[in-house]
């Protein structure tokens, strides 16, 4: 099961660095002035096409061996050759994608997981459990921001203009394509969308709970991918990468792990 | 008879305790919450984010460009038409508004000139929320504004 669910995780790593480098190379004729850290190291070259490719050739190479190989060694280079196409292509933007932030950090997290053993086994559960509340961190931070700015503005007149603020967030990036329904409910039902946040703020700050207890982990990522689903209707906005991560960790691997904890019991009776 | 041997590290005992995920966790809140935000000026550090763009904060000022006097605005009326035309908008908007004017290329510059076919634009600061500018459409004091 183990192997498996590495397997899995390794054929999406994959193609979310393929996704994260095709998305940066649209970025390199448009180097930020305010660029940091490896990114410097591509200003070195002239044509940094070549190098980003170059690049992406190594990743790929890494990334398939992992797939296959069960040593720790390996998984520690695709996780590096992961880190590294991330740092240095979205560096240029002076920040890392934010849906690629879940697979950053289990990409170093799945180093500890070993796939011989059970994923219900000790060592591997408790690596399993820090990338699950890793994945579920995301969503309590950001749960936490909107409280802070609730409690600094307290009056649901802010809350009104904060909500709003999202949709002409969404416009102003130029997911307005989509943007016609929640237009007009906006202007036909505000309070629908004020709630539809508050219950998107409750959900955030509610995954403190399994956070702490490590409880009902498949129940709330049933709910972060509906969140996002909805997100995705309403905004324009799809945190795909962030969604398959936590399908990942918080259903499948669970799902896995608990087979894994039936067949254990069926062959003891 | 002496006491047995430490023959595990700190990181050993680290990750034998069954606390590793909760003190992960500790670690990714206190990184996100206080010091990116307080230490690092809300940019990333290594792994970590402040995640407060998702917060409710309503902005005092919102970045747009125009070419006909403040009638027409890039961002705001024709970003559709922007996008399909292949202009960056999302980038141009982010450049614009979080780092201000100076963090706009030439290479964007040039090609807003070349979607709206004109001969200067004019990028402008205006007072006031994003809801107002983009959703109500409203007309703002300019508040700065530069031409290229």
């Amino acid at each position: 099961m183990t192997r498996l669910f590495h397997s899995f995780y390794y054929v999406f790593l994959l193609f979310f660095g393929l996704a994260a480098t095709s998305q940066a190379l649209g970025h390199l004729d448009n180097v930020n002035p305010k660029f940091v850290g490896p990114a410097r190291l591509l200003a070195l070259f002239s044509d940094h096409r070549i190098v980003a490719e170059l690049m992406l050739l190594i990743s790929i190479g890494v990334l398939v061996l992992a797939i296959f190989a069960t040593s720790r060694s390996i998984r520690v280079m695709a996780a590096g050759a992961f880190s590294l196409v991330l740092f240095i292509c979205f560096s240029y933007r002076g920040s890392i994608f934010h849906s690629q932030h879940v697979w950053l950090v289990t990409s170093l997290i799945m180093i500890f997981i070993e796939p011989n053993n059970k994923l219900s086994q000790k060592t591997n559960l408790k690596w399993l459990r820090v990338a699950q509340v890793l994945c579920l961190s995301h969503y309590f931070i950001s749960g936490c921001w909107k409280l802070i700015s609730l409690l600094r503005n307290p009056s649901v007149e802010y809350f009104r203009k904060g909500v709003l603020e999202h949709f002409a967030f969404a416009i102003a990036e130029g997911q307005a394509q989509g943007m016609q329904v929640i237009l007009s409910l906006i202007n036909g039902a505000g309070p629908l969308v004020s709630l539809g946040m508050l219950a998107v703020l409750i959900f955030q700050i509610s995954t403190i709970y399994p956070i702490l207890t490590f409880k009902h982990m498949k129940t709330y990522g049933l709910l972060a991918i509906v969140f996002h689903i909805v997100v995705l209707i309403s905004l324009g906005i799809f945190f795909g990468a962030t969604a398959a991560g936590v399908a990942l960790f918080l259903i499948v691997a669970e799902s896995l792990r608990e087979l894994e904890a039936e067949g254990s019991q069926t062959l003891v009776a | 008879m002496g006491d047995p041997p430490m023959n595990h590290s700190w990181l050993e005992a680290l990750k034998s305790s069954d606390n590793l995920p909760r003190l992960a966790f500790a670690v990714y809140l206190a990184m996100s919450l206080l010091v990116v935000p307080l230490l690092n000026d809300g940019d990333d550090l290594l792994l970590f984010s402040d995640w407060n763009l998702f917060d409710f904060n309503v902005r005092e000022r919102v970045a747009d460009f125009t070419w006909d006097g403040g009638k027409t605005y890039l961002l705001r009326d024709m970003n559709t038409q922007a996008k399909n035309s292949g202009l960056k908008v999302e980038r141009i908007f982010k450049s614009a508004s979080f780092d201000n004017f100076k963090g706009v290329s030439d290479f964007d510059r040039d090609a807003i000139k070349k979607f709206c076919d004109c001969e200067t634009v004019e990028f402008r600061w205006l007072q006031g929320s994003l809801n107002e500018h983009f959703l109500e459409k409203r007309n703002l004091r300019v508040l700065e504004r530069e031409t290229f």
